[in-house]
């Protein structure tokens, strides 16, 4: 709920808004997407986020700006939450050169250290261990930065996901697990993976993922228990409203429907309902169409980078050295 | 530093000595590494090795310079989409964001008797991946000189340690310490040998059965960057090349060499003979002693494909060697 103070489930309404634009601002990044998909602009894969902005949002709400993510391959909305530039995220979408990854990367790929988004990951619960490795190196520096590792529902029956929880609790990581659990890849019953988290030693808690005030709230006292070296899995349970992926296929617009929630809406009706708040709304509103607007322009404005430009950045530059590791 | 496995071994400890980012990750660590270096920085592993991996990695683009350890080299297999999709890429995906300065060590066993699963030369698997290195040292001083060059590099290296050699006493051989410089362990004028890892030490001894200056031994060092200029040079002042590599044959580093030297438009006209490759024999490795040293390059078979390579020559191309 929006109350005037925020703490256990409640947040201002000023935070309130800030959180809508996010959310708000995640949608129409994954709108442009899908229409510049659509147009044919997006020459690869993209998967969209949709349906699950509340996560992201709520997660990095609570996270200082030197804490690092790791994020999938549905990782769009991890990196505007976290603080990526729209514009550079979307020229990386078209592969141009202004692009975070100089259009090397796409979406699967997109990495934006600027912000500490080591890398989204086009293998599934393959970021899980990059994740641990991040906060061992937090841990080993003696720092109280903390990294958040995201991964889906899918990821729980590869064995990384296993090695990793039980490394990271055994060994006291800093470290913030976020499972998306959107019930596409299987159908399991409810509190499985926070059983399986806790068998692995790392405590565990389910939230409505399409309420971002209660994924706020559980990831603050995650990222909390995490500075002190104890990591915590927080799992929030979504809904995706869009097929796996845009690619090749028609793509149809996200339907919200039956037991479905659209979290966006739904911090929008609480908005309404408070005094000032729909103003509030509507300003977010105007200021998360504003940033897409921009981004769109600069994507659409940045050229293809050069071909030879694909010969770079496989290994450190060392004169002499030739692409193909040969001297 | 007295042996080859010793070398590996005081290579790590010089290094996390000299540089508090470098941290170790390994199933076995000696005792004193821990107490000089405590345990956050050498970490017992479990067997774990995909999430090892990771883990590693997650280091390296953190700040720090971590080694992987496993004492075999198959056991990476367990672990081959961090280390041919992840570490490897990671610079190249983030367009330059990220790299990821880290060593896999890596024993391979050849004639231990360890039967197939954990016997396997596997060089050219990930010398086939752009963004990885790999080398192969064969004498203690490379032991010692390419692990600490590894460490120091800013990309993954898998470091190839040969079991077979781990008690080869130091050698008088000097080096550069430098990745992706082959080293002529020995001059000759009438056919280029080219070895790598535990397959150098034969080579030399079966050269020394020759006259002198008849046989070329070349110590490939690092497979990936390929020092293919020495390769060339050596080839074109003899005419005649030999790989020895103990890989099975198909897709290998034996392979890749007669590919890039054949395909060199200003060598190929001065061949005197076809090149040869001399591997393990393409089957998996077997267990019992006469199986494994039957498949497996023997002083023996070296000898007798190096008379033969020197007794062949072809009158037109030797007219072309001329020229």
């Amino acid at each position: 709920m929006i109350a005037d103070t925020w703490g256990s489930g409640q947040v201002s309404l000023g935070d309130a808004a800030d959180l809508y634009r996010m959310m708000k601002t995640i949608r129409l990044f994954e709108e442009t997407a899908a229409d510049l998909h659509r147009k044919g602009l997006v020459p690869g894969p993209v998967h969209l986020s949709t349906g699950q902005e509340a996560v992201a949002t709520g997660v990095s709400s609570v996270l200082r700006s030197d804490d690092r993510i790791v994020s999938t391959h549905r990782g769009h909305a991890h990196a505007l939450a976290k603080g990526a530039d729209a514009g550079r995220m979307l020229a990386e979408l078209l592969g141009r050169e202004d692009g975070y990854c100089k259009g090397k990367g796409g979406s699967m790929h997109l990495a934006a250290a600027d912000v500490g988004l080591i890398g989204s990951n086009g293998i599934v619960a393959a970021g899980l261990p990059i994740a641990a490795g991040a906060a061992l190196a937090n841990r080993t520096r003696r720092t109280d930065q903390i990294v958040v590792g995201y991964f889906g529902d899918g990821a729980v029956s590869e064995g990384l996901f296993h090695e990793t929880f039980t490394l990271s609790a055994e060994w006291g990581l800093p470290v913030v697990w976020i499972c998306e659990t959107n019930r596409r890849t299987h159908d399991e019953h409810d509190g499985a993976i926070i059983k399986l988290s806790e068998s692995h030693g790392i405590p565990a808690e389910v939230v409505d993922g399409t309420d971002v005030i209660q994924v706020r709230a559980a990831a603050d006292g995650a990222v909390q228990a995490a500075r002190t070296g104890k990591p915590r899995l927080v799992e929030a349970r979504t809904i995706r409203p869009t097929s796996h992926a845009l690619w090749r296929g028609p793509s149809l617009p996200p339907s919200f429907s039956g037991d479905s929630v659209d979290p966006v809406a739904r911090l929008s009706t609480q908005l309404e309902a408070v005094a000032g708040g729909t103003e509030l709304r509507e300003r977010a509103d105007a200021a998360a169409a504003s940033v897409i607007d921009d981004a769109v322009r600069f994507a659409l404005s940045s050229p293809f980078p050069d071909p030879e430009s694909a010969l770079e950045d496989i290994y450190a530059r060392v004169p002499g050295m030739y692409p193909g590791g040969q001297l | 530093m007295t042996t080859y496995g010793e070398a590996v071994t005081q290579a790590i400890e010089d290094e996390l000595r000299t540089d508090s980012t470098v941290a170790l990750l390994a199933p076995e660590i000696p005792v004193r590494f821990a107490e000089q270096f405590g345990s956050d920085r050498v970490r017992l592993t479990p067997a774990s090795e995909a999430a090892v991996a990771g883990i590693a990695l997650g280091m390296a683009v953190s700040g720090f310079r971590p080694v992987v350890s496993w004492s075999c080299a198959t056991f990476a297999f367990v672990a081959f989409d961090q280390l041919v999709n992840q570490m490897a890429k990671i610079r190249y995906l983030s367009g330059g964001q990220f790299h990821a300065p880290l060593v896999v060590r890596l024993r391979y066993f050849g004639g231990a008797r360890m039967a197939a699963q954990h016997t396997a030369t596997t060089f050219a698997m990930y010398g086939q991946v752009p963004g990885l290195k790999v080398v192969a040292p064969a004498t203690a001083e490379d032991a010692y000189g390419l692990m600490r060059a590894a460490i120091r590099d800013d990309d993954p290296v898998l470091f190839f340690e040969a079991d077979s050699l781990r008690d080869q006493p130091r050698t008088t051989h000097s080096l550069s310490g430098a990745i992706g410089k082959a080293l002529v362990l020995r001059e000759g004028s009438e056919v280029s040998v080219i070895a790598m890892g535990a397959m150098v030490p034969a080579a030399v001894e079966v050269a020394s059965r020759f006259e002198a200056d008849t046989v070329e031994v070349v110590d490939l060092r690092s497979l990936a960057p390929l020092d293919l200029a020495t390769i060339r040079a050596s080839v074109k002042k003899t005419g005649r090349l030999v790989l020895v590599d103990e890989s099975t044959p198909r897709c290998s580093f034996a392979s890749e060499l007669i590919t890039s030297v054949v395909e060199d438009a200003t060598i190929f006209p001065v061949l005197r003979t076809a090149p040869v490759r001399i591997c393990s024999q393409d089957v998996v490795a077997p267990y019992s002693p006469p199986l494994e040293d039957h498949v497996r390059p023997s002083l023996d078979r070296i000898e007798a494909v190096l008379q033969a390579v020197l007794s062949s020559s072809s009158p037109s191309q030797e007219q072309g060697r001329d020229r």
